[in-house]
């Protein structure tokens, strides 16, 4: 009876992970590998449907990130000031990524009464927050004690269905994008780059909610559902 | 008996201030809504001292304060989120026998539920004041069940 249990809410998790796989997949599709101009109307209507679709969910604010647009530059790092309102491509999906981060961490730091210091909201990261998005904790977490951070996950959860063959093609040094660099994407492809951005807005809002302004960028340097983000962190917490 | 609900932002912004019809217990008339203001705008200094106070004794992690402080006619309690968003209650003292810490404490912790579901609505925007229906009618619920 319990294992049949399990085995249902098991494929119900993996049935909601594919639907997630796939909505990320056109999200970049949408917002990721355009041009500045990709992100127009046309674009806002078709997110619109998908946030009725799966009301609830930490995925659906497509919609409200296009009204949101002006107020999330201001609230940029000065890595990204550069790219100024509507910025690069994939500046969509990284102030996405932004706002799910900043709801979810309001959320899951709900049962914690307060941070001591900035390495301790860092681990809240890497151990509460990892546990509830990707159903695991990070392997592995160095610091400079200067303000970097290096997450590392052998397994990242995103990443499984994703391989390094011809999606990535010529442009596997775009791998390294980050909030502040603006890696271009090929044009018309996606790239594992791509695929990052929505995490690495992901870790920023999270920071951001528990009083920490930072960069994040991600690599994917070794084999491929590894993968490392490296936080820079520009003001620490009070 | 509540008379007023207040969220205020972690740059001491205020997000949602809602309050309640109340007689003053003195000369029996209706209390004047600024009052209400006033007495947040002061409980925000306490917000700082209690917190430094809590940060230092560490074994206190709460994200319930307490009282702030009493005023000749209210009581002002506090609660501070992880992501420092001041959850402040105003409440009348003369029936202080029916509002124990403990019940307050439940009070503050659906108040802060009400908060982060106000929140995850993607149409809001973080930092501008909460403007909605549903946020006002839980905080309604929210109180008047505690009455």
């Amino acid at each position: 009876m319990e294992k049949q249990g399990q085995g249902q809410e098991g494929r119900r998790g993996e049935c909601a992970e594919t639907c997630f796989d796939l909505l990320l997949i056109e999200m970049i599709h949408l917002y990721g590998g355009r041009p500045t101009q990709g992100t127009t109307t046309t674009t806002t209507t078709t997110t619109t449907t998908t946030t009725n679709a799966t009301e609830a969910t930490p995925k659906a604010n497509g919609g409200g990130v296009q009204e949101r647009r002006p107020s999330g530059a201001q609230e940029r790092g000065p890595g990204e000031a550069g790219a100024g309102p509507g910025g690069g491509p994939g500046d969509g999906l990284e102030s996405m990524g932004f706002q799910v981060g900043c709801q979810l961490g309001e959320r899951y730091s709900k049962s914690r009464a307060s941070f001591d210091d900035t390495l301790d909201i860092v681990k809240f990261l890497c151990k509460d927050f990892w546990t509830e998005v990707f159903r695991k904790q990070v392997d592995n977490l160095k610091t400079n004690h200067r303000g970097v951070f290096v997450l590392y996950d052998s397994k990242f959860r995103w990443l499984r269905s994703a391989s390094a063959g011809k999606m990535m093609g010529d442009n596997a040094s775009a791998a390294a994008v980050g909030a502040g660099s603006g890696g271009q994407p090929g044009q018309g492809k996606t790239t594992v780059g791509d695929l990052l951005r929505f995490p690495c807005g992901l870790i920023r809002g999270v920071l951001f909610t528990l009083g920490i302004k930072a960069v994040v960028s991600a690599d994917v340097a070794s084999s491929l559902p590894a993968c490392s983000f490296t936080v820079k962190i520009q003001q620490q917490a009070k | 008996m509540f008379a007023c609900v207040a969220v205020v932002g972690p740059a001491n912004n205020p997000l949602f201030v809602q309050t309640y019809r109340s007689d003053n217990v003195v000369t029996g008339m209706q209390e004047d809504p600024i009052k209400f203001h006033y007495i947040l705008h002061c409980s925000l200094d306490a917000f700082e001292e209690k917190a430094s106070a809590n940060s230092k004794t560490r074994d206190n992690k709460d994200s319930y304060l307490g009282l702030l402080y009493p005023t000749e006619d209210y009581k002002v309690y506090g609660y501070l989120t992880s992501t420092q968003v001041k959850l402040i209650l105003v409440a009348q003292t003369f029936n202080a026998q029916s509002s124990k810490e403990g019940s307050v404490k439940k009070v503050f912790e659906s108040l802060h539920s009400a908060y982060i579901d106000a929140v995850s609505n993607p149409f809001y925007t973080p930092g501008k004041k909460i403007q909605s229906k549903s946020f006002e009618k839980r905080v309604d619920q929210i109180v008047s069940a505690s009455a």
